[in-house]
């Protein structure tokens, strides 16, 4: 859909639709928030073409390409923006046979050429920025093969300096999957899934030696993690009960002391949520998840976001100014590219280009 | 624990990732045996040769598909597969046949329907007569081939023939499918001629791997069905059935293939038993598809059961093929046992012919009459005995 059609998709959407919260935990009275006179400024947006792209978006719209990487067709680019207007991207460097560890973890920066700084990165995996610059990426080498069995690989999570390209590792495991699921205060949090079964980790950034200590053992179905920055829960959506098919839950592991609680329940597995770093009327963190694909996400809150029916994935959110980034959209469809306003309930269609697939969020920092 | 890296500014493989996009779109590897860059040990030499026609094409797929019995000495030996899973339908062995919708999409995703391009890699090959594509990992042709392709290695097949002859190349192909099927678990009633019971051994076509589990946190939990226009990641058996969906060219009709529940897939270990998939999507459950049976394989036969229709959803989404309920009940029970050679870029160690796993009945050697399990008191002795699957350990 062209990025004139997709504006005019979602201005017909915010002005049309009505949400209704859906949420069966905090189901709140959806209500719309007046608009600010005015906004704080609208930060620029770093997206993601098929075709290798990485263009910069001003909120005028213009348009600067920050790279052009030569992609083979169908490879999988993901990434974050990061402090001092760089962009670190997971891309695939094959797109044939065994894509497991086909990744390369490349730096972008306006002005200056990309760079890729390690190779072996997990396919179509998301890297994560610590509070000192550098960059957590899953990484792995292929096990062998063991017959009718799934293949058990070697798998690590790496710190990459992109200013000195040192590599180090804070976490090993031998087993199907190292995920990261997220960063909180002095740990990073890991999904694993391994020959035993799944469980949620913390890796200690705080200690030199890295111990990983078990948060909670889980189902092996996690998702979509997002980390809860105001009551330090780690949000992530899972199939709780096994034995009911279709009913997938949003749980809640309280980092603090370890128990867990569900959220909500539905039919739909994209749930999605993103938990805010904004604080409600209650003081918690505001949290989006689409309940209903047919609603669209919405607010847990009840305050009125209207970004159109699907789910919505979010790729950014900026505590301060409220602004928030990401995809929208149903499912199997390409999605729509949303910049919206937590604080003033604005919702915009960016023209972004027309291939575009990924939003690695907004552009930060000096450029 | 910490290590360096190597800062690599400037490398080769950033020189990749930044070197001209039209190299990209018209991607042609050729890791011949002899190329100074074949550091996979490709043993066989590239052949010239030029592609067949889309028209060509169709009829190659036609008769791979309908198994060994239609292509004769085209092909390599396949041993028969097991239909049936006790769903209702007792275990029992079939000569090997395959969708051809499958086997069309498998090879669009492979190579793009190519068993001959002009190279663009290494650089050693670049140009020069259209030849055999083989990649990085010896994976040759339009099946992409990479067991026995290996120096080394000395299979039971004709490896000049996989190089030069597309035919062969995609019958070899099926071959390691077959072995595939026979080395996972059921899906459904494991009808050879559903096209949806094809989901878990196309998934060990390309690997046993977490990359290809519907339920890896990695792919988008909203993608739904594969569409390359789209380009979603996800695992590699989705991309197949999207492509089944979203056609190439129109080179053959779309079929809205059904979905296994991805609660269903399970998370560890090797892939479950799955029941008949039914979901609209990998990730949309709530609405619904039926199953399909292949067009291609003509014959009648009875019992399949269970094979649905137009794919009439809840949404209003799927459609397609005929499906007329269809089993077979023949068992030559000739033929050597496709043993489970990797299919694309992978080498499956235990399924090269060593793991134990055989199909049911199958005959250790020959072309002998699996007598112990002809009658339906063999194979429901054998059901008993392996529970639902398609193997049975010696």
């Amino acid at each position: 859909m062209s990025a004139r059609r997709a504006i005019a998709a979602l201005t017909v959407v915010a002005g049309a639709i009505t949400l209704v919260a859906v949420a069966t935990a905090d189901p709140g009275k959806s209500r719309a928030r007046t608009p600010a006179a005015s906004a704080p400024a609208r930060p620029a947006l770093v997206v993601v073409s098929s075709d290798g792209a990485v263009d910069l978006v001003e909120p005028g719209g213009e348009t600067r390409a920050l790279a052009r990487l030569d992609v083979a067709a169908g490879a999988s680019i993901r990434g974050v923006t990061a402090p001092g207007g760089r962009v670190f991207l997971d891309v695939d460097v094959r797109t044939k046979g065994d894509l497991s560890f086909a990744g390369a973890l490349v730096a972008v920066r306006e002005g200056a050429p990309p760079t890729e700084l390690v190779r072996d990165v997990v396919h179509a995996s998301t890297p994560m920025v610590l509070p000192d610059g550098r960059v957590l990426v899953s990484r792995g080498v292929a096990g062998a093969p063991s017959g009718g069995a799934s293949r058990v690989d070697a798998l690590r999570v790496d710190a990459v300096d992109p200013a000195s390209g040192s590599v180090e590792t804070i976490a090993t495991y031998e087993g199907y999957l190292l995920f990261l699921a997220g960063i909180a205060e002095k740990d990073v949090l890991l999904y694993r899934v391994g020959v035993d079964g799944a469980d949620l980790a913390a890796v200690s950034l705080a200690d030199p030696a890295h111990p990983t200590r078990v948060l909670r053992t889980v189902p092996p179905y996690a998702r979509d993690f997002s980390v809860d920055p105001i009551d330090n829960r780690l949000v992530y959506v899972t199939r709780a009960d096994a034995t009911l098919p279709g009913a997938w839950t949003v749980s809640a592991l309280d980092l603090d002391d370890g128990s867990s609680g569900e959220l909500f329940r539905s039919p739909t597995m994209a749930m999605i949520p993103k938990a805010l770093p904004f604080a409600d009327a209650k003081g918690h963190a505001e949290l989006l998840v689409t309940l209903d694909p047919r609603v669209g996400p919405t607010l847990r809150s009840g305050l009125d976001l209207p970004l159109g029916p699907g789910a919505a994935h979010v790729a950014d959110a900026d505590a301060e100014t409220g602004w928030l980034t990401g995809t929208v959209g149903p499912e199997g469809m390409r999605a729509h590219v949303f910049v919206a306003n937590v604080k003033t309930a604005e919702v915009e269609a960016w023209p972004v280009p027309e291939r575009t697939t990924f939003v690695a969020g907004f552009l930060r920092g000096e450029r | 624990m910490s290590r360096a890296a190597a800062w690599v500014a400037g490398v080769a493989g950033l020189a990749a990732l930044c070197a001209s996009r039209d190299a990209a779109a018209q991607f042609c590897p050729c890791y011949t045996a002899s190329s100074p860059n074949n550091t996979g040990d490709c043993a066989i030499e590239a052949v010239n040769g030029a592609d067949p026609t889309p028209a060509e094409w169709a009829e190659i797929f036609d008769l791979v598909s309908r198994g060994p019995s239609a292509w004769g000495t085209q092909g390599p030996t396949v041993g028969d597969i097991g239909e049936g899973c006790g769903n209702p339908e007792p275990l029992h062995q079939v000569p090997a046949r395959f969708p051809c919708e499958l086997l069309k999409s498998i090879a669009m995703v492979e190579s793009g329907w190519r068993q001959f391009c002009v190279p663009t890699t290494p650089g050693d090959q670049v140009g020069g007569p259209s030849r055999t594509i083989i990649s990085f990992d010896c994976g040759y042709g339009i099946g992409q081939v990479t067991s026995g392709m290996h120096v080394g290695e000395n299979p039971d097949f004709d490896r000049q023939k996989v190089a030069s002859d597309p035919t062969y190349n995609l019958a070899t192909g099926t071959r390691i499918l077959a072995g595939k099927w026979i080395a996972t678990n059921c899906v459904g009633d494991n009808q050879p001629t559903i096209i949806e019971d094809w989901y878990t051994a196309t998934w060990a076509y390309n690997g046993l791997a977490y990359v290809n589990n519907p339920n890896n946190p990695n792919y988008d939990s909203n993608r739904g069905v594969y569409d390359p226009d789209i380009g979603q990641a996800c695992p590699y058996q989705e991309r197949v059935f999207g492509r089944i969906e979203h056609p190439t060219n129109g080179y053959w009709p779309s079929v809205a293939l059904a979905y296994p529940d991805p609660g269903d897939c399970g998370g560890t270990g090797q892939p479950p038993d799955l029941p008949e998939p039914h979901c609209a999507s990998p990730t949309d459950c709530a609405n619904t598809r039926q199953v399909h049976v292949t067009s291609c394989i003509d014959e009648p036969t009875g019992g399949a059961g269970g094979a649905g229709g137009a794919g009439a959803t809840t949404t209003g989404v799927g459609g397609g093929m005929a499906t007329s309920a269809t089993s077979s009940k023949s068992a030559s029970g000739s033929g050597s046992g496709a043993g489970g050679e990797s299919g694309n870029a992978q080498v499956d160690g235990d399924l090269h012919g060593t793991c134990g796993c055989r199909a049911v009945g199958d005959v250790p050697s020959g072309d002998q009459e699996p007598a112990a399990i002809t009658g339906l008191a063999g194979a429901a002795l054998v059901f008993a005995l392996v529970k639902r699957r398609r193997r049975v350990r010696r």
